[in-house]
């Protein structure tokens, strides 16, 4: 005989009553109750790790929900930027497919001084809020990890053409600059940016850059593990 | 596996370096450069030359708009003669430091005036020197895309943004290639996802994510630029790849000495790739500044049916 046990998202998992718990047990999780032992059921090892690993599971899920809801609040901080700089982008003079390099540039500066005089309040952390930061740590550091650690605090602290580039929000990041390369294995995982933003590390920062003016909107500080 | 057994298999058939020996190459004498520039060898055309194929040349890392760059586009310009090439992929990094109105002046159009105008056209790729802006700039045609496809004859051209290979990009890349029946693929970039650079090396994370999308929908070969050297590689997952990036900087002596990745390297000049679709054979030429063939060959793809049991 069986006891069928509701977890969270439609999953669920079967209890074997022989395994027995001396101590009632609730968990109660912000989606609800997890488990509920019978009393009087006697304790055993095989409970306690069957406990520990339900546990365990309904931690990680409701992480892993948390840590979506950090992403999509992350995600619509810097799609409110590309709604306003759309709007201004919009009342400008189209930059054409086939443009001339004068046409880039005067473009491009024009793009950069509307949005920089809409933004003057900008500052650090309007879009890496506490909880992304922490959120987009964790992923970089599960991402590189041993050899690859290893490998991009070379190319990134050592080798990379754009140390010590000043970071100023609402600021440009200067041309002259590398645009480092930043790892596919990472983009996939980060939160998702609208087309116009990019990520960039520059020292030991992530930064947020808006590819057309160039304009720093955002970074933090500890991204490297 | 499936595809390396099943898919069409490339093969190279022959692998000439530095002194091309066939009885077809043309021959035609050409001025040498003045000034200090190193004396040139008179062009010697390895590739079969026909009427119908498709013929393009490859360049990488070339924005410096140094003298060094303009003596390879003057042998660029000579082999043009015998070989009249329609267009040129560039591997990215084409605007090295800024990128003002004069810059595009003196590292692309200065430089390249002579095939401009003869209308040979450029596709550019984005390396992790340029900006995002320079695909608008009409003479790169990329269509205002950081990334993009074009096709030539029974070729594929996917031009790709190494730089930021995001989910939007690899899923535009996996939708084209699926539809793609093209009897080539090619895919060209910035970062080389193999190689025997001491400086920069394999780009493996790119690798971990294209090669595989490669693979499964039949890249042919692929050209890179980031290391200022010529590599060719050994043939990896049936795929062809090569290294093209001392068009305008040269890193010499940085190819890794007996490394096995290797099929051909050239560090000691700068260099430059011509290249010829004809049918089921792609012959390649690379040559440096000095204007000597410093590697040259044919890969060919089995017949169109291969491809079709891939398919399946
Ligand atoms: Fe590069």
């Amino acid at each position: 005989m069986t006891e069928n046990v509701s977890l969270p998202q439609s999953t669920s998992i079967l209890i074997d009553p022989q395994l027995s718990c001396s101590v009632p047990t609730k968990l109660h999780t912000l989606g609800g109750i997890l488990l509920a032992f019978q009393s009087g059921v006697k304790t055993t090892k095989t409970s306690l790790l069957l406990m520990a690993l339900v546990a365990l599971f309904s931690t990680g899920v409701l992480a892993q929900d948390n840590n979506k809801l950090i992403a999509e609040a992350f995600e619509k901080r810097v799609k409110d930027y590309v709604k306003l700089r759309e709007g201004i982008e919009e009342k400008m003079p189209k930059l054409s497919k086939e443009a001339k390099p004068e046409e880039i540039e005067v473009h491009k500066k024009r793009l950069q001084e509307s949005v920089r005089a809409a933004r003057t309040g900008a500052k650090q952390g309007d879009m890496f809020r506490p909880a992304a930061v922490a959120l987009i740590r964790a992923i970089i550091k599960e991402e590189f990890k041993g050899k690859d650690r290893v490998e991009l605090r070379k190319t990134v602290l050592v080798e990379a053409e754009n140390k010590g580039t000043p970071l100023r929000v609402n600021y440009p990041y200067p041309e002259t600059k590398e645009q480092l390369e930043m790892a596919p294995t990472l983009l996939l995982k980060l939160p998702q940016l609208p087309k116009q933003i990019r990520y960039r590390f520059v020292g030991d920062n992530m930064v947020l850059v808006d590819r057309e003016n160039g304009l720093i909107l955002d970074y933090m500080t500890d991204a490297i593990p | 596996m499936k595809r390396i057994t099943a898919s069409f298999v490339l093969t190279i058939l022959l692998a000439l370096s530095s002194a091309p020996s066939s009885a077809e190459a043309q021959e035609r004498s050409h001025p040498r450069t003045g000034g200090n520039a190193p004396a040139t060898a008179p062009v010697k055309l390895t590739l079969p030359n026909k009427d119908k194929s498709v013929r393009f040349m490859v360049i990488g890392d070339t924005g410096t708009g140094t003298d060094q760059q303009h003596e390879l586009a003057k042998v660029m310009l000579h082999y043009r003669q015998a070989f009249p090439f329609e267009f040129v992929l560039m591997l990215g990094d084409n605007m090295y430091g800024s990128e003002k109105t004069g810059d595009y002046k003196k590292k692309f159009e200065d430089v390249y005036r002579p095939l401009l105008d003869q209308k040979v056209k450029f596709y550019a790729s984005l390396g992790n020197h340029d900006e995002s802006n320079q695909r608008f700039y009409g003479l790169f045609n990329m269509d205002g895309q950081e990334y993009y496809k074009f096709s030539k004859g029974n070729v594929s051209f996917y031009s790709l943004n190494s730089n930021y290979m995001d989910k939007k990009q690899v899923d535009w890349l996996n939708e084209k290639l699926a539809a793609d029946t093209s009897d080539w693929k090619i895919a060209y970039f910035h970062h080389p996802p193999y190689s025997s650079g001491a400086a920069h090396g394999s780009d493996t994370k790119l690798r971990q994510i294209i090669e595989p999308m490669f693979v499964r929908h039949g890249v042919d070969v692929v050209f890179a630029g980031h290391e200022h050297f010529y590599e060719r590689i050994k043939p990896q997952k049936g795929i062809y790849y090569f290294i093209s990036g001392s068009g305008g900087k040269l890193r010499k002596g940085d190819v890794k000495k007996g490394s096995a990745l290797t099929e051909k390297a050239y560090d000691r000049d700068m260099s430059f790739m011509l290249i010829e679709v004809a049918g089921d054979q792609m012959h390649f030429q690379v040559i440096s500044r000095t204007g000597e063939t410093v590697d040259s060959g044919v890969i060919a793809r089995t017949k169109k049916q291969a491809r079709a049991n891939a398919q399946d």
